[in-house]
């Protein structure tokens, strides 16, 4: 086993058996294989690293790179979920036909006009969503950005050119739009 | 005497004032082919074509690049910036290299990320001694594509990181509103034609209550004509840029090669202004289920919207369409380059304070 390392930020590579990954990314191959992949990454102009095997990286398949691919296996969790969605959808259009509903939404609609109610409209669409899942998301999205280092690099004059600001008073602007928002 | 009392009383309440670090105030709007910043305490709004071309560096001295916007990386690979790398791209005939693509951060270059940071951090500028407060623009889902947003909004979060900026992502649609609709208490439709997508964001009362993309603009204009008449986008970028009229057409161009390219776009056009209409009636129809009590002004903005008879072409399009909602006029942005990055500016002096 060897273990292969792509520094370079910023591309997205296939790794068999794995699925795609974002460099920078370790991970050990078989020997039989180390030549036709090492050759493949030198002919896309991907520099790279030769290591020796490291248990704690992504070992890859050693699925032959021809042999058919599995099918997906379709879990009970996503056929409820479409399943869920299907009726969902079916209710939607069955009570949306619905005369009576129509004449509640009707009222609904009045009653919004002449302002004896108040409009849905200022909910947050984010709030609704679940923030445990949200921020887990967020971790795990964290480790494909790319690191920035720029540190060794220089620019040899500026780049932009200038427009006036149309808007003279900004201030005034933004105090509007916060007692708006209030 | 009595004056030299007081320049000096002026002095220390000067020295006491630079100790409290200053809170200033930025807009970034992150799009596919300008970058755009404004800032509260400058009168001017700076703007840089936000492409790159690397050269090769055993085949150009530094010394030739003398009058030309680059930035050398640690390895010594040259990349020439902004309005140059366009110029040089469209005499070599070569295409230049976009950080962004169809108004997402682009996985194909890999040098995209650092040479973006270099621009954006000549753009923001100095902000030694000050706390430094930045929305940024991103664009929403878009409904025609499947890719999504995050991973751009998180590489731009992590660029300002990296130049110390505290940081906000702001819909560019709802960025537009917040700079043209100030008389109508921030209601309105904005959308902004940009060269890698439409962003579309229809707001009541400073709230977004729907707000989506669709993946074809400006670029897809371009990219359909280059493909039509077999020539490299960025040279049918230029032809647009300089000689495209809607309203006088193309036939009134005496260039005859031009004026096919002209014929093409205006097709192309009529085709974009068509799509993005019929989008939004259809998600109109789909989400929004209240008409709000006033007819709200539809904002058009974005480096697409330039030419000149766009808003026309708007006009005389909608005009077709049966709408589910009310619309109380068409109008375009003071300036539709920057209208994004001053709207995102009022955004942060909102949240942040003076």
């Amino acid at each position: 086993m060897k273990q292969i390392y792509i520094k370079t930020a910023g591309y997205l590579v296939h790794l068999h058996g794995y699925g795609s990954a974002r460099t920078p990314v370790r991970f050990n191959i078989k020997e039989k294989h180390l030549d036709r992949i090492t050759k493949q990454l030198k002919a896309e102009g991907i520099q790279f690293e030769l290591g020796d095997y490291d248990e704690n990286v992504l070992t890859l398949n050693d699925t032959p790179i021809n042999k058919k691919v599995e099918k997906p296996v379709v879990t009970n969790e996503i056929d409820m979920k479409m399943l869920s969605k299907i009726i969902k959808k079916v209710l939607s259009e069955v009570v949306s036909n619905d005369p009576t509903i129509q004449n509640i939404n009707e009222k609904i609609e009045k009653l919004i006009k002449s302002e004896k109610i108040t409009s849905p409209l200022e909910e947050d669409e984010s709030a609704k969503k679940p923030k445990k899942k949200k921020e887990k998301q967020e971790e795990v999205e964290e480790d494909f950005i790319p690191g920035i280092d720029i540190d060794e690099m220089k620019m040899s004059k500026r780049s932009s050119f200038r427009i006036e600001q149309l808007e003279s008073n900004l201030n005034e602007a933004a105090d509007m739009l916060s007692k708006v928002r209030k | 005497m009595e004056n030299e009392i007081i320049v000096q009383k002026e002095n220390v309440q000067q020295v006491k004032e630079e100790k409290k670090p200053k809170n200033l105030c930025i807009g970034l709007d992150c799009g596919t082919m300008n970058l755009c910043c404004a800032r509260n305490d400058s009168p001017d709004i700076k703007i840089t074509r936000n492409v790159f071309l690397q050269v090769n560096k055993d085949e150009v001295q530094l010394s030739e690049l003398t009058d030309i916007n680059y930035v050398k990386s640690e390895d010594g690979e040259i990349f020439i910036i902004g309005e140059d790398a366009f110029k040089f791209a469209n005499i070599f005939g070569k295409e230049v290299s976009r950080p962004m693509e169809n108004g997402l951060i682009s996985a194909k270059e890999i040098y995209a990320i650092d040479v973006l940071t270099m621009m954006i951090k000549d753009l923001i500028g100095d902000i030694k001694d000050v706390e430094a407060y930045c929305s940024y623009s991103v664009p929403a889902e878009a409904i025609d594509e499947s890719r999504s947003v995050t991973y751009h909004e998180k590489v731009f979060g992590r660029i300002l990181n990296s130049l110390g900026v505290n940081h906000t992502p702001v819909n560019e649609g709802a960025a537009i509103i917040y700079s043209e609709c100030q008389a109508e208490k921030f209601s309105g439709i904005g959308i902004s034609f940009g060269a890698g997508m439409a962003n579309c964001c229809i707001m009541y009362k400073g709230i977004e209550v729907v707000k989506f993309s669709t993946a074809r603009s400006g670029d897809w204009i371009d990219r359909s004509v280059a493909e039509s008449l077999n020539m490299v986008q960025n040279r049918v970028t230029s032809t647009k840029e300089k000689n495209l009229d809607l309203t006088l057409g193309y036939s009134a161009n005496p260039n005859k090669k031009i004026r096919r390219v002209l014929e093409a776009l205006e097709y192309y056009y009529n085709s974009l202004v068509n799509y993005t209409i019929k989008q939004i009636i259809e998600k109109f129809e789909e989400e929004v289920d209240i008409e709000p009590d006033i007819s709200l002004p539809i904002i058009i903005s974005g480096g697409t919207s330039l030419p000149n008879g766009f808003l026309e072409l708007f006009k005389t399009t909608i005009s077709k369409y049966e709408l589910p909602f009310e619309y109380s006029e068409v109008r375009r942005a003071k300036n539709p380059l920057t209208a994004v990055a001053q709207g995102l500016l009022i955004k942060t002096i909102s949240d942040v304070g003076k």
